[in-house]
């Protein structure tokens, strides 16, 4: 096991400081013909609790990043430590199992799926899981009403807003209890009313629960609402700063 | 999770089932349809079968039916064209001369006579029979018995009524045994009612249409002495009769003087030789019945894979959130092999019920003519075992390629955008 924690003394007191989400040295290459070298020695920490926002250009490699954070793709080198588990190498089953307990997903298009309900789709990870349907359904509902919309639970997806739609995707991303939230675009199909509302949410989630969240954007409004800004450049970290 | 009975599990695929009932459907039609079409195809070849071998139901397939005719060749100097008869040293003389011979049975054709019981008359065909007739051409005793040994040897004027003859002289439920009746004028005691089994053999008219008689009867009524019309001839268990004819009719041949390539001069139906004919047309009805059968099971299975398999593809966002939700190969696997496999049981078990239930009305439509060659179309417990274990087969099959595409989707397919 890697040792993620470090003690850091600040005035004399000492903060335990736990690192969530630690990259060490990844590099990957897409090999299509000719070779891609996205991710070139890419070195990142993130603090357990911190909300944090991706930004960069696109081909920068910040979608990459995204799914080797989710275990949804392989690098070729180096070391990725999520809840001070190496992640590498993972059987699909494995992987599938850590996806399901450690993190929950928020996508841009919200993929609920179509023909489900509201409180079926927050409840599927917990299918995965081998809760019970009467459990799940329970658990479903409390994080409906959390995101506010539990009047909504029994409709599909097609007859609810946009806004509405993530709510459903947030609460099924929260269901499972993971360590870390991953957002793509949570917003990118929103209007900016609907916008502030869902970053409200995720904001909150961030502060009430202590909820790591990992969010890509290119909208520079909603990063200045994370409490960080990571910048991919050419495949490493460009800049990284904090907002206030 | 992925334990087979788990009721969460089949419910996960009913929902998914019931949810996209446009998609099912059209999944499932194909093989509702070529199972539907197997059913309907395989009682109709067991209609055609019944309806075949009703015709000679319980007849032993070993038997020959022997006659005569004119003879067509000259020979030791009589003429040809000559009007021959069979007598009953013929019988002696082949039961003497033919080994494994089981039973003879010489028949008398009395012609139509007018038939009178009290104030209900008909006109009815009179066949004089021996006491081990039965023996040969089953019959249903409705009342009485049959014409034994000792009413033949005896010349007793008895008669057994045929089926029909009772119902048109008699009242319905009436007991007519020990009751008389004339035919020809002459008076005989009913002794039984019968009707033959076997509706497509037909001897000098059917015995349940007309009235039998013992054969010595005839003989003495028409003082042919002990000449016969015809007769019928059975060999022992496991002997065939088609080997003993030859002899048989050259044994005949010689007693008479008729030349021995004269074929036409007497003649046998030969049930063995029929049944044979039967047997391999319907061995050719049932293997093009099964070919057509499973080429249209097989083209309904192929439609449900490939429906399915475009399912898939159409699925690949869904299958996609499943596995980033964190659905294991095997649960994904599991999933779509469920939703084929129920899919292909419903639909195999509707076409079924479905195909059984047609049958069985079109069976309540056809006539049930005793000449039909159409009888009673079902299928029979084994076949529908078989189709089953068919249908389950097929929905295993055509789940495999469906499966093994979704488990080519990797979760981050469900995150790309299009």
């Amino acid at each position: 096991m890697h040792n993620t924690k470090s003690n850091i003394y600040l005035c004399g007191t000492k903060l335990k400081i736990q690192i969530m989400i630690k990259l060490e040295n990844i590099n990957k290459s897409y090999v299509n013909g000719t070779s891609l070298h996205v991710l070139k020695g890419l070195n990142l920490n993130i603090e357990k609790g911190e909300f944090v926002a991706i930004m960069g250009a696109s081909g920068s490699g910040k979608s990459t990043l995204l799914n080797i954070l989710g275990i949804l793709d392989n690098y070729d080198t180096g070391s990725y430590y999520l809840n001070d588990i190496l992640i590498r190498d993972l059987s699909e089953k494995t992987a599938a199992q850590y996806r399901n307990e450690l993190i929950g997903f928020v996508f841009q298009s919200f993929n609920l799926i179509s023909f489900k309900t509201a409180v079926e789709n927050v409840a599927l990870p917990l299918y995965y899981q081998g809760i019970s349907r009467k459990k799940r359904n329970l658990m479903a509902m409390e994080y409906l009403e959390k995101m506010g919309i539990a009047d909504w639970a029994d409709h599909l997806p097609s007859e609810m807003s946009g806004g509405q739609k993530q709510r459903v995707a947030i609460a099924r991303s929260l269901v499972s209890r993971p360590k870390v939230i991953l957002a793509d675009e949570p917003t990118g199909a929103l209007d900016s009313v609907t916008s502030i509302e869902v970053m409200d949410l995720l904001k909150s989630v961030n502060k009430d629960d202590g909820m790591t969240i990992v969010m890509v954007t290119h909208d520079p409004d909603m990063a200045a609402m994370a409490q960080k800004i990571i910048r991919i450049k050419d495949g490493v970290i460009g800049s990284i700063e904090k907002t206030f | 999770m992925n334990n087979f009975f788990d009721p969460d599990r089949w419910q996960e695929v009913w929902l998914t089932i019931t949810r996209n009932k446009r998609r099912s459907f059209f999944t499932a039609f194909g093989v509702f349809w070529g199972i539907f079409m197997l059913v309907i195809m395989l009682s109709s070849g067991n209609g055609i079968s019944n309806g075949i071998f009703a015709q000679v139901q319980d007849i032993p397939l070993n038997s020959c039916f022997f006659w005569t005719n004119k003879t067509t060749e000259p020979y030791m100097g009589f003429r040809k064209g000559r009007w021959w008869s069979l007598n009953e040293g013929d019988l002696e003389a082949i039961k003497a001369q033919v080994r494994d011979l089981d039973i003879i049975a010489p028949i008398m054709s009395g012609g139509s006579s007018n038939v009178v019981h009290k104030d209900k008359t008909g006109r009815y065909r009179v066949k004089g029979v021996p006491g081990n007739y039965t023996q040969i051409l089953p019959q249903v005793i409705y009342y009485g018995r049959f014409i034994n040994e000792m009413d033949v040897r005896e010349g007793r004027k008895v008669c057994v009524l045929g089926k029909k003859v009772y119902d048109e002289l008699f009242m319905r439920g009436q007991n007519p045994v020990g009751e008389y009746l004339k035919v020809g004028g002459i008076t005989y005691r009913i002794i039984g009612v019968s009707d033959q089994t076997a509706t497509g053999v037909n001897i000098n008219g059917r015995d349940g249409e007309g009235i039998q008689v013992p054969y010595t009867v005839i003989q003495r009524l028409y003082n042919s002495g002990d000449d016969i019309h015809m007769f019928i001839v059975t060999t022992k268990k496991g002997v065939s009769i088609v080997d003993k004819e030859d002899y048989l009719k050259s044994v005949i041949k010689g007693r008479h003087s008729i030349s021995p390539s004269d074929d036409y001069a007497i003649q046998c139906l030969d049930i063995e030789k029929l049944a044979k004919r039967y047997n391999l047309m319907l061995l050719g009805i049932n293997l093009l019945i099964w070919v057509v059968g499973i080429g249209t099971l097989l083209a309904g299975a192929i439609g449900v894979s490939n429906i399915v398999m475009i399912t898939v593809r159409e699925r690949t966002k869904e299958i996609g959130v499943r596995r980033a939700l964190g659905a294991k190969p095997a649960s994904i696997m599991s999933q779509i092999m469920s939703e084929s496999l129920i899919l292909t049981l419903i639909a195999g078990f509707l076409g079924l019920a479905s195909g059984v239930l047609i049958m069985d009305i079109v069976n309540k439509f056809i006539p049930n003519d005793p000449n039909g060659f159409f009888m009673n179309p079902h299928i029979d417990f084994q076949t529908a075992l078989i189709s089953s274990a068919i249908i389950i087969v097929c929905g295993l099959l055509s789940g495999i390629l469906p499966a093994w595409r979704a488990l080519q989707i990797k979760a981050i397919d469900a995150i790309r955008e299009e």
